[in-house]
């Protein structure tokens, strides 16, 4: 393997995680084969290991499992999680027809004993989950509508008390001609009902102005992050 | 050597390389120098200089070089103060190791 098949192949292996973090690695070793010239390039390929290798570790790096474990020691920087791949490539692509029969029944056995487990498992869960899942809802359903209903509460509330106040006032002219005292307590009580009204405008004006467009705004910049996120993760996953 | 070298460290030697070069200096050099003073793969190095240059201490800025581009890593002012901390820190480690070890084997 030469510097050329080897970056290719690296390039290879790292076309799924992001464009910025594929062109740092790429240039970087790309980098170190040009400065290192060609009479060192075989020895450098041969301590780089695989292009595999070093997939995994710019990957590992990604994921930021680096950040611990690994020690240096007098035969360099080793890690147990980087050792040289058994496979090479060339066996991943290639749907292992030769391996022997007594392993794969093994690792069947030792699934079905996973897939018992999980189902174990599963059946002491699942009422908790659900339990959890079932109150989560009705805790969300009940924010919901109370949010919906105080949307709607202020905005009838505000007409509701304005056409009252003008009907009290209005009877209150009618009456105060036949009962006085009457006529006056009715007046009142309409100015009263119209001054809240005016207040409830205001409030409510303030509220489907200024309120509801910036809890619309923060909601809709919370889901294309959450989006975003979904797909870098998604990217970096696959 | 027989004694690990830890992350830390290793960061800490990697900025003093990196700081020794006031116009930048370059992986393939990088690596060289460090491998004067401890052993390491040459693929060690690429996780560390993305990690120091995650945390800002370092910064890369491309020029030409022979034809191509050249990707050379340079110290930042936040990559000075953590060296510094670094070096003093090993100063007053070594020194208490040193002194444990005085007359040792002489």
């Amino acid at each position: 393997m030469n510097k050329l098949e080897f970056m290719k192949q690296l390039e290879y292996l790292l076309q799924d995680i992001a464009e910025e973090d594929k062109k740092d690695a790429i240039q970087y070793y790309y980098d170190y084969f040009e400065d290192a010239g060609e009479e060192n390039e075989s020895s450098i390929i041969q301590e780089l290991g695989s292009p595999e290798r070093i997939a995994a570790i710019i990957r590992a790096d990604l994921d930021s499992l680096l950040e611990e474990g690994g020690e240096f020691s007098e035969s360099g920087y080793s890690d147990d999680r980087y050792k040289e791949p058994k496979q090479s490539l060339s066996e991943y692509t290639q749907v292992a027809p030769t391996k022997p029969q007594g392993e794969k029944k093994d690792t069947g056995k030792n699934k079905s004993l996973y897939k018992i487990l999980l189902i174990v498992a599963a059946v002491i869960c699942i009422p908790a989950i659900l339990n959890i899942f079932n109150r989560g809802a009705r805790l969300v359903l009940s924010l919901i509508v109370s949010v919906i209903l105080l949307f709607l509460f202020l905005g009838i509330s505000t007409f509701a008390v304005f056409i009252s106040g003008i009907g009290l006032f209005v009877a209150g002219i009618v009456v105060v001609f036949s009962d006085l005292l009457m006529g006056i307590l009715f007046i009142g009580i309409g100015i009263c009902l119209l001054g809240i009204g005016f207040l409830l405008l205001a409030l409510s004006i303030w509220f489907y102005k200024t309120l509801v467009p910036a809890i619309v705004r923060s909601v809709k910049r919370f889901c294309t992050s959450m989006n975003q996120k979904l797909r870098t993760k998604g990217g970096e996953v696959e | 050597m027989i004694f690990n070298t830890g992350a830390a460290l290793l960061d800490a030697i990697v900025l003093a390389v990196v700081s020794g070069e006031t116009e930048g200096t370059y992986g393939y050099k990088i690596t060289q120098d460090v491998q004067m003073a401890i052993t390491i793969s040459e693929s060690t190095l690429y996780p560390v200089l993305r990690r120091l240059l995650k945390d800002k201490c370092l910064e890369v800025y491309d020029r030409e070089f022979g034809g191509r581009n050249r990707r050379y890593y340079k110290i930042t002012s936040k990559g000075s103060a953590q060296l510094n901390l670094y070096a003093g820190e090993w100063r007053n480690y070594s020194e208490k190791i040193s002194k444990i070890f005085e007359g040792v084997g002489q």
